[in-house]
């Protein structure tokens, strides 16, 4: 496999765009991408679109990823559609990184790209629930309902076993607020109290609202290159990528004594790409509820059992900490459109790996970077799908 | 072959209210896993007599199954389902639909 490098990165800002459809909200993604990796439209030879509402939110069911690229002016190269579920984007890089890794090309573009404000929050909230197993939609499983009793997460074991409080499920969404209220992109940039996360309406006990990702319209692109050809197209800072590891979710029964799936998918990144959990020195993860990034510290070997809020406390994983998590805001405060998000994350940490963040700008400069993203949930217990990807400067 | 009747008895693993619902549910509700006796753990929803309120449920309590409506709603008031209601008598239960 040959080293794969990003040369450019795009997004559309995330929130409500009641005036675009998905390939509007793409064509601004792409064409950032395209700017900044310095490629000309030829250069392009195959492109991944990843999109998972699409077909029940906008009826076209079918070849969205075509219909996206021929609107900004991409045809006639491969287009493969990528859906799997809020990790969509990140399946959908890990497609383009395959392409250049193989050596079958030298330069493809990852899209993400979802519309979810459809002017009927019910008929979006039905979308969403159709990206699990459909047994457990009909049944009138929600996210939130996971986030809050999924057998991994099950908040209030948590609370009983490690003491923690609704005021630590709350940390999350204050410090990713805080992080969001300097991203020109994200979709909630009023940063957030303690007091507000807690006492915001209860949506699924113990989750409150401002805990909770909202409905997003957004969209982002990347660029990749052969690292050996990357010079011919751009003079900035190369970010190669170290490891892109794509898994699905195990069946698992009240006695499955088996790390986390997110574990299992970390720990072949960090192998592959010759790195420990604490040498990572920027994380954007999938916090589509706060609380579950406090599972993902565990989960991603950033610390032991139950010391997730003390991450926050100590002030490890703020924005001027050792090993800051989710400078863009995060899924609640940049947002969670969903089929765009994992290259919202690798955008982010492009952007953040080459200074280029403003005032969200990570000091130093972080040289390697980890984007977790994860989608859809199954009967068998996890969630569907689990991506890791590590970035090196 | 042959018919194995499973999950008649069970354990709540899990709960919590749900103060939002997609069409065809109607929030509050209680949402559920259940480890049944057999091995697996489900995914349920509780069964009407329980009322919906912080304190009905308790998490390892034991449970047994009802075949209920899926909710009681036009959209799903004929279709049937599995659900799970505790054992032991409900306390403040009314036995009406919460």
């Amino acid at each position: 496999m040959r080293d794969v490098s990003i040369i450019g990165v795009g997004a559309h800002a995330t929130g409500r765009f009641t005036d675009k459809a998905i390939k509007h909200l793409a064509y601004t993604a792409i064409w950032d991408a395209i700017g900044d990796a310095g490629v000309q439209l030829r250069d392009i030879q195959v492109g991944y679109v990843g999109n998972s509402l699409g077909g029940l939110l906008t009826g076209q069911e079918g070849v969205r990823g075509q219909v996206v690229m021929q609107h900004s002016g991409i045809s006639g190269i491969p287009i493969v559609n990528v859906e799997n579920a809020c990790a969509s984007a990140a399946t959908a890089l890990r497609g383009a990184w395959l392409e250049v890794a193989s050596g079958a090309v030298d330069v493809a573009i990852a899209v993400g790209v979802e519309k979810m404000y459809v002017g009927d929050t019910a008929r979006t909230i039905g979308a969403l629930s159709a990206v699990s197993e459909i047994d457990l939609s009909q049944m009138g499983m929600q996210f939130t309902t996971s986030y809050a009793i999924h057998p991994k997460i099950n908040l209030k074991e948590k609370m009983s076993k490690y003491g923690w409080t609704i005021a630590d499920f709350a940390k999350p969404a204050v410090k990713n607020s805080f992080n969001g209220s300097m991203n020109p992109l994200a979709q909630h940039r009023r940063p957030l109290t303690i007091e507000e996360v807690v006492q915001s309406r209860v949506v699924v006990d113990p989750l409150t609202l401002y805990m909770c990702a909202s409905i997003s319209d957004g969209a982002a692109a990347a660029i990749l290159c052969a690292s050996d050809v990357a010079a011919r197209f751009s003079s900035k800072k190369s970010i190669r990528v170290a490891s892109c590891v794509l898994r699905s979710g195990l069946y698992r029964m009240p006695d499955d004594d088996r790390p986390d799936s997110a574990t299992i998918a970390a720990n072949v990144a960090y192998e592959a790409a010759g790195v420990g959990p604490t040498d990572i020195q920027a994380i954007e993860l999938h916090d589509a509820m706060a609380p579950a990034e406090l599972m993902l510290y565990e989960w991603l070997g950033l610390c032991g059992p139950g010391e997730g809020p003390k991450l926050i406390d100590d002030k490890i994983t703020t924005l001027d900490g050792r090993q800051p998590v989710n400078p863009s805001g995060g899924l609640c405060s940049r947002g969670h459109p969903v089929g765009a998000t994992g290259l919202l994350q690798v955008a982010e940490l492009v952007w953040q790996m080459r200074g280029e963040a403003g005032p969200r700008q990570i000091e130093p400069v972080p040289k390697l970077a980890m984007a977790q993203n994860q989608g859809g949930l199954l009967l068998g217990q996890d969630s569907a799908v689990y991506a890791i990807t590590i970035l090196k400067s | 072959m042959s018919d194995v009747t499973i999950g008649q008895r069970g354990r709540l693993y899990s709960h919590t209210i749900a103060h939002v619902a997609p069409a065809g549910f109607k929030a509050p509700f209680f949402q559920a896993f259940v480890d049944i006796a057999e091995g697996p753990r489900v995914f349920a929803l509780i069964g009407a007599q329980c009322p919906v309120e912080s304190g009905v449920l308790e998490d390892g309590m034991e449970m047994r199954l009802v075949i209920e409506p899926l909710a009681d709603t036009p959209e799903n008031r004929n279709t049937l389902t599995y659900k799970y209601v505790p054992v032991r008598a409900v306390a403040g239960g009314d036995g009406r639909h919460a």
